[in-house]
């Protein structure tokens, strides 16, 4: 009821509207008239996300956004729930060892790998009507295959249309999703059969030449219409076996400026803003400026806002320096002043409730007389300007950097650097464009000391390449490899294979928590807070979760509707 | 004229291929490539398969060799397709060039005439307070960044009064087509108009201190007819300079402009593939560009000849 005079009180206004602009500026008033119009019918929703989706070849493209909206269209074999609970969406059982879906296969050489058998359910659908059988999920590993790096994943079978059958090339914890997403054998088969390379493919791949082609989508929606860099639209897909969804046309608007998005919001030109949207301060404003109108959902992630530390630098190879460097930062009140406290400290790089959590642990207190205590244990001695110089006769002044053009970020490093010149480290910021950061600053290993990132994982994921030392890239492996911090530590090596490969979660718990306490110890990251994800949706709105990881809302998006 | 003309065409042509090569150069030295994403999150990447992906994205030849390779194709006019669309190239600039034309070629033309205007009343008016009012709205005009008064127009006449739409495309909304153009057209408009009206105040007060134009008054001539048929004319040359330079520009589209409105015109486009490692899209944007830029050079040149004979276009009088 009360929404409905809120509608009506919406059309009134702009028909005063109207008439003022009419008289003030002759016809410039029709828009206004148009738009509150729109807002007051909710059988459509606008959602303004706040990057361009290039590539929609899901085998191209590893964007979030891509994955985030596609997410409404497209949907893999199994899923995980808001819990971490992995579930069938397309198969008619969760493989596990004990029912015999899954199994342990000897390859040899004293190698083990695992079979898993997924079994789709009867009468899936593409939403053009076509069957979806398990050839398309052949094929989809076939692509895949082409034009990705190798995984541990060796074949992919169809025995019979209904049954789907992974080759695991070792043991993994995690063999339940590892069916690939499916690619319509019909549709894409003869471009994938007649381009010349993959590249060649996704240049003829329907997905990009014609997105709107109802057989490319299995989820909730269908893609009606494409704009690249402007929109995407999408209508309810009448083959969709699971819960009809409620809006009848969602419409996707790229609008990169969140400052613009955030107008755009309050203008009623769009109505939600999802989690490819506005920053944490940006929803706080909304939260305080239009309460009214809109309910703003601050949730955290599994992600975690981190400083990445070289740990093979001259200055920071002893343990007790990054020890001080962490026992420097206050992140109780970086939290508290730039996102008024509604986004949780982190204690590690996972975190709470995540399958390797370990609440004993802790984190580093903030204590800057410790951390100089420490410093001077180490043979740090004050030099004339204040600085610290090391045992070697260094002054200790390293930087920090960061992508650039992200104003939270700076005011981040901004206090990070004030704390640290407190206990005698000078800490010069320099960011740099991201891409020159990940592949210079990164992967060439080229930062001079701290970086400032975040990492999300997916549940249950065992950083093993991040870690493990294997992954240290260098010029020799032509800097192949995400372990920048440069860790190589054999415990933490053996706790890794450990976590990855044993398929018992009792010893699989164990090795989780060697990781995080050696993590703790060694300090090639330097945990600040955890990520949150920022949703804005109109009043009149109810169904939206954010879920713990960043962009998969719309995995539930039949669940979105007016109240 | 027609000699000078096609001189000019061959240096034009030797300028761009050196252009075009120092772009691909440039852009093919920027750290970060497609292969290095795909393998930052891959846990089961192997070297083999760096070497493998950048054969596949062909990011593993020399960079003399892949430009001489674009070459040889754009000559029978395959200019690629984009790596990170996967379309042909030609596919995406075209409409991105009628957008950017539609905001910044209107807004342009608005400002010019605008400035044009202005400045001879300010010129006509010196020292008045109708100058000192134009002076006011020109450096004000030069002064306010467009990123900002865009946002402010947006919270006025988007958040505040609802009149227009805050952002976008025609089309996208309910909105009329020509709403979704008014706030990117005024920013524009605002922010080029305060330079022009100065270069255009400038180059009037100059001719009207000519003895021509005094004669002009002397024979009775009313001020306006002195204005329009004396003073303007001989005005316009050095504006006509600034003006056809800057419809080059006006191809590059106005980058701060379309990414707060969202206008999917040519400066975004040309930015997001430059940092998307785009070569063949951002080779060919910056090509366009440039192009524009030869040819409104190449425009002011006869546009000077036009509007005072006494100047010899290509060093000899046109006969």
């Amino acid at each position: 009821m009360l929404n409905e005079n809120s509608s009506i009180v919406s059309s009134q206004e702009a028909r005063i509207r109207y008439r003022l602009a009419t008289a003030l500026l002759a016809s410039w008033a029709i828009p206004a008239a148009s738009t509150h119009a729109v807002a007051a019918q909710h059988d459509s929703l606008t959602v303004g996300i706040a990057e361009t989706i290039g590539d929609m070849n899901p085998y191209f493209s590893n964007a979030l956004v891509t994955i985030h909206v596609q997410a409404a269209a497209r949907r893999s074999m199994t899923g995980i729930t808001k819990d971490g609970q992995v579930f069938c969406r397309f198969c008619t059982e969760v493989p596990t060892l004990a029912n015999g879906r899954a199994r342990l296969v000897d390859l040899g050489d004293g190698k083990q790998g695992m079979d898993v058998r997924y079994t789709l359910k009867p009468d899936l659908k593409w939403g053009d009507g076509a069957p979806m059988t398990s050839a398309d999920y052949v094929f989809a590993f076939k692509v895949g295959q082409s034009m990705s790096p190798s995984t541990t994943i060796s074949a992919v079978d169809a025995p019979n249309p209904t049954d789907v059958i992974v080759h695991i090339k070792t043991t993994r914890y995690d063999f339940d999703r590892t069916a690939p997403v499916a690619v319509p054998e019909h549709i894409e088969g003869p471009i994938f059969a007649a381009a010349s390379t993959p590249v060649d493919y996704g240049n003829h791949s329907e997905f990009n030449r014609n997105p709107a082609n109802p057989g490319l989508w299995d989820g909730p929606y269908l893609i009606t219409d494409y704009k690249p860099g402007e929109s995407i639209t999408m209508a309810p897909n009448p083959y969709w076996e699971g819960k009809k969804p409620y809006f009848q046309k969602i419409t996707w608007r790229m609008i990169e400026n969140t400052a613009a998005l955030q107008a755009n919001l309050l203008s009623g030109d769009i109505d939600m803003a999802g989690e490819i949207g506005l920053s944490v301060d940006q929803a706080l404003d909304i939260a305080k400026s239009a309460a009214d109108r809109f309910d703003v959902a601050i949730v955290p992630t599994l992600g975690v806002e981190q400083l990445y530390v070289k740990m093979d630098h001259p200055l920071l190879t002893d343990p007790r320096v990054r020890r001080a460097i962490a026992m420097a930062i206050d992140r109780k009140t970086i939290v508290d002043r730039l996102f008024a406290g509604k986004v949780p400290v982190a204690d590690s790089f996972i975190t709470a409730g995540e399958f390797g959590y370990d609440p004993k642990l802790g984190a580093w207190p903030f204590d800057p007389a410790g951390a100089r205590a420490l410093l001077a244990e180490a043979g740090f001695k004050p030099g004339a300007d204040g600085i610290l110089v090391s045992p070697a006769g260094e002054r200790f002044s390293i930087d920090i950097s960061a992508g650039s053009g992200n104003r939270m970020v700076d005011l981040q490093e901004q206090v990070i650097q004030s704390e640290l010149k407190t206990i005698g480290i000078e800490l010069q910021i320099k960011n740099q464009p991201f891409r020159v950061l990940l592949s210079e600053g990164l992967r060439e290993r080229k930062f001079n000391g701290l970086a400032l990132l975040s990492w999300t994982p997916f549940p249950d994921w065992v950083p093993q390449i991040r870690f493990d030392s294997t992954q240290i890239p260098t010029e020799a492996n032509g800097w192949f490899g995400n372990n920048v911090y440069g860790i190589a530590d054999p415990k933490m090596d053996a706790a890794l294979k450990g976590a990855l490969t044993s398929l018992d979660p009792g010893p699989r718990k164990l090795y989780w928590n060697d990781i995080v306490r050696l993590a703790k110890e060694d300090l090639p990251i330097i945990p600040l807070y955890v990520l949150t994800t920022q949703m804005v949706t109109p009043k009149w709105m109810t169904g939206v979760t954010p879920p713990p990881l960043p962009g998969l809302s719309t995995g539930w998006i039949e669940d979105w509707a007016a109240k | 004229m027609l000699r000078y003309l096609l001189a000019r065409a061959g240096s034009a042509l030797v300028v761009l291929l050196a252009k075009a090569f120092v772009i691909f150069a440039l852009i093919g030295l920027m750290p970060g490539d497609p292969v290095d994403l795909l393998m930052t999150a891959n846990p089961d990447a192997r070297p083999e398969d760096v070497i493998r992906l950048r054969a596949i994205y062909g990011v593993d030849q020399p960079i003399l060799q892949r430009f001489g390779d674009w070459l040889l194709a754009a000559a029978h006019g395959d200019f690629g397709y984009s790596r990170s669309l996967h379309r042909p190239v030609l596919e995406i600039v075209i409409p991105a060039l009628g957008n950017t034309l539609l905001l910044t070629g209107t807004a342009f033309l608005i400002s010019t005439l605008l400035a044009i205007a202005l400045g001879t009343t300010a010129a006509v008016h010196r020292g008045s307070l109708l100058d000192r009012g134009i002076n006011l709205f020109a450096y004000a005009g030069i002064s306010i960044p467009s990123f900002w008064l865009g946002l402010v127009l947006i919270y006025i006449f988007a958040v505040r009064l609802g009149w227009l739409p805050a952002s976008g495309m025609p089309g996208q909304g309910a909105a009329p087509g020509w709403a979704y153009l008014v706030m990117p057209l005024a920013t524009l408009v605002i922010v080029e108009v305060g330079g022009l009206a100065r270069y255009a105040r400038s180059a009037i007060l100059d001719v009207l201190e000519q003895d021509y134009v005094r004669t002009a008054h002397a024979k009775g001539l009313s001020g306006m007819r002195v204005v329009l048929r004396h003073v303007l004319r001989n005005g316009l040359v050095p504006i006509v300079t600034i003006v056809a330079l800057g419809i080059g520009h006006l191809f590059s589209g106005a980058l701060l402009v379309e990414v707060i409105f969202a206008w999917r015109g040519m400066g975004r486009l040309t930015l997001e593939a430059i940092m998307g490692n785009d070569y063949n899209l951002a080779l060919v944007c910056l090509l366009f560009t440039t192009m524009m830029i030869i040819l409104g050079s190449m425009l002011a040149d006869v546009a000077y000849a036009w509007l005072d004979p006494r100047i010899a276009v290509g060093g000899r009088r046109d006969r």
